[in-house]
């Protein structure tokens, strides 16, 4: 009787912590299948934090104020897409150097979110705003476990879940992602051939700076309900090595994003659990785990030919001998 | 009054101060293959680039069928029916062949194109012969460099271009797929009745495949003629502009019986891969004279290079200069010792400007406490510009700003500025390079040897080691299979079987 308690208590607890990890993965995936359209453009958007931290206090922001979750998320998005575009600008049109302008760019989101929450809500208690809830997906919901841990959850796990098919469909099978790959791969003959490079790295870098400001929103309004200026605490960086472990592919990073959000809610079970451990070396988890597979595709295979071959280099119509 | 399909009248381009293409007049009809003929430097892909849209013209009119022609990039020369098949292919690699061919075919939809195009394409490389229709899905990574140009060939046609440009196109094929080449360009002419512009430096293709052949020397065209009314002889002279095209080795000095400057004894060297490249390897090379080592390419040629001149170590084996053993030594060791290597590639830093480069051999003697002596180092520049006549835009520029010649040149005459210097290790020290500069480095090499110092020549081309040489070794397969003690004997056709003749042993 007792032991039967038990196995049913680990059960309970299996489901809800996967369950959990589910409800985690937006921010990754989100983040990850935008930053996998930049970097298949050619442009490494480094400061994808900064754009989540952005939009974390914009989606909170928009939906404190507002009190619609839908605004929230639109409000983010403007501010990501805004942000991409500035990064575009620098990058695309002026040539400056991603890896800089990236690292500008997650000082200049995670400033400005800082800046915007210190003179909104000056002293106090930070306001709350509601969590999205769950919808219950009639019939499949009823399925026993698969029924709580996938449908069971909120519309933002729905969405990014299925956008993950739609990107890698986009992505290799049709004729704008076969552009955006040629970008990627090598611009100079992208543009001999009329694919117009400039307008996709544009696009994608826009894309890209959308999904992690949703990644961001989703941090506040999905899970916590409020806003800090860690409350991003390294995802987007996280992110850039997601990308590649993924090897630029958004069905890869389903299953990449899964694992490490579960990694993420052990860490944050451990944390209530325990609540004397200490929390610096848990939060570390996703970064170490990170680096461990980093290390270990490396030294398994290659992740050359994955890698778009333009990655990081500007391109310049030139004139010169 | 019927127009050339494509004419060109005082093409212009300037480079800064650099004049590339001074005054081009060039006329191509349908249905012939005008060839461009010229030396490296002699402009011929700045024209052929003008022609795509890559370059603006400085000056000068260009027509298609008649109609003023001012392609602004290569999509728009595309859409005016020019196309042009560059030397390094423009294909992306980890692309399908048929990706390849639709790539920016339909604008960026949503759909896939790819499936449309298919059976067209197919069609289309059958008609031409180019033997492309079951190779569509494959990865242009997994083709031989013969099919990757007919991929390209077949990605241009499909653009229905009146005008095909082919820029050194045969340079990386072997001698079967020229043939194969050629007989693809005869159909395309014949039966397509397209125009083709060749650009080569070859004298004998373009002997071979052309109806009309345009002669570049200096940017300015040197003359137009037909394959009938020209040997090969005058061609070489309107591409070279010199009388003389006699061996260098004609003013062979004889110092006599000599002190041995390296001796190299039963050197076995592995490659990175950890295969033996230089097997067991013996050779002597004495005071005033030049060894040539030849071989086909990756045969340990290069890999002896190195380790004669510090930068390998060897598995076994002795290095002896000028009697002392030097395995083990480093390059700098060796440099300071008076044994200079010039290396396969240019041995320029392209960020950096001409008199850096120029110091970069014995930059620790141009410093006074730590900063660079600029006077002295610019002067320095300046002595090897003039010397070696180095045709710079400005001796600010930085090297990337010079031609492959250029870059040569700066390095051999910063090589050479040495002057502790006691023997010279240069591998292909004219690969790429234009007649002239060929020539000049051919004279500064033999100049070392009539001054008593020895050179250890490592090289692919055979006409090189024949005619500056005194000995020759042939290397095949990381050994020597044989010596040669007086080229000027030997024919080409007995060397070039030593190279090729495999399990010689």
């Amino acid at each position: 009787m007792a032991l039967d308690s038990l196995g049913q208590l680990t059960e309970i607890v299996t489901i809800s912590l996967v369950s959990t990890s589910v409800a985690l993965m937006p921010p990754y995936l989100l983040a990850t299948i935008g930053e996998i359209y930049a970097e298949q453009s050619g442009v490494i958007n480094i400061g994808v934090e900064g754009i989540m931290v952005l939009g974390a206090f914009l989606g909170f922001f928009g939906q404190y104020v507002s009190s619609s979750a839908t605004v929230g998320f639109l409000t983010a998005a403007i501010g990501g897409a805004v942000l991409a575009l500035l990064m575009s600008y620098l990058t695309v049109t002026r040539l400056r150097n991603q890896i800089v302008i990236g690292l500008g760019i997650y000082f200049v989101g995670f400033g400005l979110a800082s800046y915007l929450n210190t003179i909104l809500f000056p002293g106090g208690t930070p306001p709350r705003i509601d969590t999205l809830s769950a919808v219950a997906i009639p019939v499949l919901s009823d399925v026993p476990i698969l029924g709580r841990v996938l449908f069971t959850q909120n519309v933002v796990v729905y969405l990014s879940l299925l956008l993950a098919p739609v990107a890698a469909y986009v992505l290799f099978r049709t004729a704008i992602g076969r552009e955006i790959r040629s970008v990627g791969e090598d611009p100079g003959v992208a543009d001999s051939l009329g694919v117009d490079v400039f307008t996709l790295r544009y696009a994608c870098l826009i894309v890209g700076g959308i999904l992690a400001a949703l990644a961001g929103a989703y941090l506040a309004q999905g899970v916590s309900g409020r806003f800090s200026r860690f409350i991003v605490d390294g995802r987007g960086f996280i992110v850039l090595g997601l990308v590649i472990v993924s090897l630029w592919d958004p069905r890869k990073a389903v299953l990449v994003v899964f694992a490490i959000s579960l990694l993420d809610s052990v860490q944050i079970r451990f944390q209530s659990a325990f609540p004397d451990a200490p929390i610096q070396l848990l939060a570390m988890l996703p970064f170490v785990a990170t680096i461990v597979i980093l290390v270990v595709i490396r030294l398994v295979g290659s992740i050359g030919q994955d890698m778009p071959d333009a990655l990081a280099t500007n391109y310049e119509r030139g004139d010169t001998q | 009054m019927s127009h050339p399909l494509l004419e060109a009248r005082s093409v212009r381009k300037e480079f800064g101060d650099v004049v590339a293409n001074r005054d081009v007049d060039f006329e191509l009809e349908r249905g012939e293959v005008h060839s461009i003929l010229g030396a490296n430097g002699a402009g011929k892909s700045t024209f052929m680039k003008i022609l795509y849209g890559i370059h603006r013209r400085t000056d000068g009119k260009i027509f298609v069928d008649g109609a003023p022609y001012n392609p602004d990039s290569p999509a728009d020369a595309l859409t005016q029916g020019i196309g042009l098949v560059f030397q390094e292919f423009k294909l992306i690699e980890p692309f399908s062949v048929l990706d390849n061919i639709t790539l920016g075919l339909d604008g960026a939809t949503f759909d896939d194109n790819s499936a449309r195009h298919r059976e067209e394409i197919a069609d289309l490389s059958e008609t031409l012969g180019l033997g492309l229709a079951d190779r569509l899905d494959w990865r242009v990574s997994e083709l031989a460099e013969g099919e990757k140009q007919r991929v390209e060939i077949l990605k241009i046609l499909y653009r229905d271009v009146d005008i095909l440009l082919l820029d050194e196109p045969t340079s990386i094929l072997t001698p079967q797929e020229v043939d194969e080449f050629f007989g693809v360009l005869d159909r395309l002419v014949e039966e397509e009745d397209l125009g083709i512009v060749l650009i080569t430096h070859k004298l004998d293709e373009a002997l071979a495949i052309s109806d009309r052949i345009t002669v570049l020397r200096d940017g300015d065209v040197v003359g137009e003629t037909t394959p009938a009314d020209v040997d090969s002889e005058t061609l070489a002279e309107m591409m070279v502009g010199h009388d003389d095209v006699a061996s260098v080795a004609d003013h062979r000095v004889d110092h006599g019986e000599q002190d041995a400057a390296m001796t190299v004894d039963g050197l076995t060297v592995r490659n990175a891969r950890g295969q033996v490249a230089v097997d067991d390897v013996s050779l002597t090379v004495q005071d005033g004279e030049i060894v040539g080592i030849v071989g086909v390419e990756g045969n340990g040629q290069t890999e002896l290079a190195r380790a004669v001149s510090g930068l390998l170590t060897p598995d076994s084996g002795r290095v002896d200069f000028h009697g002392t053993d030097v395995v083990g030594a480093s390059r700098k060791g060796l440099q300071d010792e008076g044994l200079l290597l010039i290396p396969d590639s240019h041995g320029v830093v392209e960020e950096f400007e001409i008199p850096e480069n120029c110091i970069l051999d014995d930059y620790e003697e141009y410093h006074d406490n730590f900063v660079i002596q600029g006077d002295r180092m610019r002067s320095t520049a300046q002595r090897v510009v003039e010397e070696y006549s180095v045709k710079i835009p400005g001796l600010d520029a930085t090297a990337s700003q010079l031609s492959g010649g250029n870059k040569q040149k700066l390095t051999i005459g910063r090589k050479l500025g040495d002057e502790n210097r006691r023997m010279v290790v240069a591998v292909n020290p004219t690969k790429g390079i234009d007649v002239d500069t060929k020539r000049f480095i051919h004279d500064k090499l033999v100049q070392e040897r009539n001054e008593g110092r020895s050179v250890l020549l490592v090289t692919t081309d055979l006409d090189e080691a024949l005619s500056i040489c005194d000995r020759l070794a042939v290397i095949n397969d990381g050994r020597i299979v044989s010596v040669f003690d007086d080229p000027a004997s030997v024919t080409k056709q007995e060397v070039g079987l030593a190279m090729t003749e495999s399990e010689s042993r």
